[in-house]
């Protein structure tokens, strides 16, 4: 009897400190005015944090909470279903963009005061994707694929000049491999990054019109992708032991610290490396697929950019954050951080890091990600993850190539309705 | 006649107070609302091409053909059998083994039993981070440190993910369907045994014809349970592979979750979930039914 | 067949001669000692320990801590927003055990008693029990839109909810119960002029306090431990819960895995200590709510 008592008296104090707490968590944030900013990156949540205490500051009565959750492209999509979307979202130019732009929840940026500093052709990129060719979001920061190498572990394997032809890179991959070095660090457990490796052989191999054709039934992949199938595939062979059961985080490390000479993937990558090695000396080169020098080019798209959201309580609050967030002073500290290359005119990116291809970018020199017209539900991914589990089982490449170029026609397919 | 006769004492009784409805209706209301209404509602978008908003319209059973012929939710039917099927006769092996271990004479054994129902505390996608910890990092560095081919390479980038999966899930699962099967053992009067020793029965016998039968109930209540619990398998793969490599570890849950929000898939996925409603519906039944009956029987 | 006869003789029979001196089976204590200590407890002090170094140390994944590192508890704490995630988990288990407690009760109660005399409350029986059958990933999708319309997707919202959808469960367990109680201590107030909500709760609900320990039990575990129900329901991140929260930030993480072990400690911290004071109870409640 008495210990049921005490054990009463215990949750009612319990609940009545929760209740407590709850509310007053809640009354002293009913004075101010929360915004939700959600971001589908995880990696640049810390620049978005000194953004975001640097803007509470000079705007006390607003507080922003973020979120950036792994697998933001669903969790988004859930909050799209329950129309109860963040108040700020910083998307990527891609489908999780187009899926919300699709549903007409997003602010029309294109008459904002911010809007006109932005670089023409990354509004571009964001218009041709959008329905009704509207500019529903601003674009903020762009990314640039290509190869992060690691210098040091280069140096150790003598190669002194960053690859310009397919042929050289292949043979300094078998240059780096003979010194016990990993040529490629390929961290396929996070089955994103294998789009690191696609795109930009995709992007210099297949003409930007073949995803039309896609659509239209005109073309497959099996008539069309084989040699960028054989390209990926010989490139997986020069991987580390073990590249599908690699995390996107161990990978990173492993560049940093020299195990591995290069990843196949974006800047991105070198902010997220530093965070396991700070000294790690990281440059780009683009990814020479092709043995015309002349002909490879640079594969650049929309990395950030910053939506908000029609039904927001605190539009006008909302809007100063993305007016604040694009303000020459934080788009250089976003540079600066993430290694990413600015929307915004004048704000260049000068760090000695991305030197092997920034020229390309301040030219404009690009070309975008094939998966940012893909349909909604194609999820590419899931074929070359299945590709690469093909391999590490021994499948020879050729049944390989054919098996999982007809799965992503079947995917496609199945996708590719209106 | 001979019902209503019987019946008759029953009603007899003054009508139910009203008070008594009200401490039902109100609650059982509110269960209609967020419960039955959404299941019916989501029976009604499997018939239509909703995607979530906007407009719609009826298109039969075009969903369900879909459904056959889509070989993401084919092969994610098919994981989640074969995952149900290894998980529920694993764990229950492996849990009436400890079981019996933990009945037996042993010393501390109320110290082992808290050690055993342990992992049914955690959340499993806590343990299932822990465990990719595990696979991913430590097993494969420890196996290239003994140059075991086999546990060189983290088991959730190959074909055999599942079983990585498997593993971290009979490792909790352990802890519940132990602790039935033990309080099964508990109830059986040692003075059985007794009698069966005189009888001259080796231990197997004395299992399979005199324990067995007596936790009989203990095993249906673990096996409905389990089959029930993975058929909706979520939590830890959404911790471990993400439904990777390629849709290999996609169970049904994990399908309806991450295609059910996009927009062209959402009423597809209401079918989807019909279908396994379905499923878990007849599984739960026959098993109830076949293990009922043979119950009897062996009573 | 001997056996069986055996068994038929000898049951009724008082089982007071139980108590026999035991010979302890040492190798079987070993056995079982070892599996425990390698098989269960490892993976847990893999866990710990983790938490405690810091990435220098990691090169002996399993070897104890040279330094502990307390502060990556600190830097967890903050990183994920522990306190208030930790309170969110708080309100939505201590919240829906209270509730869950007095209206389910109160609901098997009438429905167990009244369903042999009125076709009504039969049928309520036979509704929830079949409901049983229909497990939330059913409903998920739907559900959600019908959530969001009714602004549910919070705390407040969930936590009805979860009071809401233990109902089949519940009721199941209490009927099993309720059935016991005689009848004629209700009988008896009702002679005495107590009215319904009065016999309730002065006569029946008190003696129901055995099941009402193992439905507290079962309800804490499903709540405290859910993942799906929040990951679909919840979206503001002020509003999320310990095991979603663990899910949000696994990205921030990155390799920082000593952080996000702190982090898994923090969060299974709470049921670990309750389970140490409460373990004999908590495993009496969920064996009589499975075993009725």
């Amino acid at each position: 009897m008495k210990k049921g008592t005490k054990l009463l008296a215990v949750s009612a104090s319990l609940i009545a400190l929760s209740l407590v707490t709850n509310a007053c968590g809640n009354s002293s944030s009913s004075e101010k005015t929360t915004l939700q900013f959600f971001s589908t990156k995880t990696e640049n949540a810390p620049t978005y944090k000194k953004m975001i205490a640097s803007f509470e500051k000079q705007n006390p009565d607003i507080k922003i909470q973020l979120s950036s959750p792994s697998n933001a492209g669903t969790v988004l999509k859930s909050d799209l279903a329950k129309n109860s979307i963040p108040d700020i979202m910083a998307v990527g130019g891609d489908v999780n963009y187009q899926q919300i732009q699709k549903a007409g929840v997003l602010v029309d940026m294109s008459k904002e005061s911010f809007t006109k500093n932005t670089m023409p052709q990354y509004q571009k990129m964001i218009t041709s994707i959008s329905k009704g060719g509207k500019l529903d979001a601003v674009p903020y920061a762009t990314n640039a694929s290509g190869v992060v190498y690691n210098k040091a572990a280069f140096k150790k394997a003598g190669i002194t000049k960053t690859p310009t032809t397919w042929d050289e890179l292949i043979a300094d991959a078998k240059t780096l491999k003979a010194k016990g070095i990993t040529p490629f660090e390929l961290p396929f457990q996070d089955s994103w990054t294998t789009m690191g490796v696609f795109n930009q052989l995709s992007s210099n191999m297949v003409g930007s019109s073949w995803i039309k054709e896609r659509k239209n039934n005109k073309t497959t992949f099996v008539s069309t992708y084989k040699p960028v199938m054989t390209k990926y595939l010989e490139l997986s062979k020069y991987a580390q032991k073990d590249y599908m059961g690699t995390t996107y985080n161990d990978g990173t490390k492993a560049l940093a610290e020299g195990k591995a000479a290069m990843m196949i993937n974006g800047n991105f990558v070198i902010p997220q490396a530093k965070t396991s090695k700070k000294s790690a000396d990281l440059d780009m080169f683009k990814l020479p697929v092709n043995n015309d020098a002349s002909k490879n080019k640079v594969t650049s798209g929309i990395d950030v950019a910053l939506a908000v959201s029609k039904n927001s309580k605190n539009k006008a609050a909302a809007m100063k954050f993305v007016k604040f967030m694009m303000t020459e002073k934080n788009a250089k500290l976003y540079n600066k951080e993430q290694f990413s290359f600015s929307a915004i005119k004048g704000v260049d990116q000068n760090d000695a890091s991305l030197k092997g291809i920034s020229a390309d970018l301040a030219k404009g020199d690009v070309v975008n990600y094939p998966d940012h017209y893909y349909p909604d539900g194609f999820d590419m991914t899931q074929v070359l993850t299945q590709t690469g589990v093909n391999q590490t089982k021994g499948m020879s490449d050729a049944t390989n190539i054919t098996k999982s170029l007809k799965k992503a026609d079947s995917a496609f397919k199945s996708a590719n309705v209106k | 006649m001979q019902e209503t006769i019987k019946r008759k004492p029953k009603r007899k009784g003054k009508k139910i107070p009203f008070a008594y409805y009200m401490m039902v209706v109100p609650i059982g209301i509110l269960f209609f609302i967020f419960h039955t209404i959404p299941f019916l509602r989501g029976v009604f978008y499997s018939f239509t091409d909703w995607s979530g908003y906007g407009t719609w319209k009826f298109v039969g059973l075009k969903n369900y053909l879909y459904m056959f012929g889509n070989s993401n939710i084919t092969h994610a039917y098919w994981f989640t059998f074969k995952f149900a099927l290894f998980a529920t006769i694993l764990v229950n092996a492996i849990a009436l083994a400890i079981a019996v271990g933990l009945n037996g004479k042993i010393k501390y054994q109320n110290f082992l039993k808290a050690i055993y129902f342990l992992p049914y505390m955690l959340g499993s996608l806590i343990v299932g981070f822990v465990f990719k910890f595990i696979f991913g990092n430590l097993l494969p560095s420890l196996g290239q440190t003994l140059h075991w081919g086999f546990m060189s390479s983290n088991i959730l980038g190959t074909t055999h993910a599942w079983i990585g999966i498997l593993i971290m899930t009979i490792w909790q699962g352990l802890a519940f369907n132990t602790l039935i099967y033990l309080a099964g053992l508990q109830s059986v009067d040692p003075e059985i045994y007794e009698a069966a020793a005189l009888d001259g029965v080796n231990p197997w016998q004395k299992f399979m014809r005199l324990t067995f039968p007596l936790i009989a109930p203990f095993f249906t209540i673990n096996l409905v349970l389990s089959v029930k619990g993975y058929l909706m398998v979520f939590d830890q793969i959404m911790a471990m592979t993400n439904g990777g490599p390629g849709n290999s570890t996609t169970s049904i849950s994990v399908e309806i979750y991450t295609q059910g929000f996009q927009g062209s898939q959402f009423a597809i996925q209401s079918a989807n979930a019909v279908v396994l409603f379905i499923v878990v519906l007849t599984i739960s039944l026959i098993q109830l039914r076949v293990l009922n009956k043979r119950e009897e029987r062996l009573g | 067949m001997q056996a069986n006869a055996d068994l038929n003789n000898n049951t009724p029979a008082p089982r007071k001669s139980k108590k026999r001196k035991k010979k302890v089976n040492w190798t079987l204590t070993s056995v079982m000692m070892v599996l425990a200590i390698f098989a269960i407890l490892g993976p847990l002090y893999i866990t710990v320990v983790i938490a405690l170094k810091d990435p220098s140390q990691m090169t002996n994944v399993l070897s104890l801590p040279k330094q502990i590192h307390w502060e990556n508890f600190k830097n967890a704490w903050q990183m994920t927003n522990f306190p208030k995630m930790f309170l969110n988990t708080l309100f939505i288990t201590v919240v829906n055990v209270i509730f869950t407690i007095f209206t389910n009760s109160m609901a098997a109660y009438v429905i167990t008693r009244y369903r042999l005399k009125n076709k009504f409350f039969n049928m309520m029986y036979y509704y929830f029990i079949s409901a049983m059958f229909i497990p939330f990933n059913v409903i998920m999708l739907p559900l959600v839109k019908e959530v969001s319309a009714f602004h549910m997707d919070n705390i407040i919202g969930i936590t009805f909810l979860y009071i809401v959808f233990g109902l089949p469960q519940n009721i199941f367990l209490y009927s099993g119960f309720v059935k016991e109680i005689p009848t004629a201590l209700e009988e008896a107030a009702e002679m005495d002029g107590a009215k319904p909500m009065q016999i309730f709760f002065k006569v029946i609900f008190p003696l129901m306090k055995p099941m009402h320990a193992t439905v507290a039990i079962l309800s804490f575990m499903w709540t405290w431990n859910d993942f799906l129900m929040p990951l679909v329901l919840l979206s503001n991140p002020d509003q999320q819960t310990l095991q979603l929260a663990q899910y949000v930030f696994q990205g921030q993480f990155s390799t920082q895995y000593n952080l996000a072990f702190a982090s898994y400690v923090l969060v299974l911290l709470p049921v670990l200590i309750m389970y140490v004071f409460f373990q004999k109870y908590i495993i009496a409640g969920v064996t009589s709510g499975s075993v009725k």
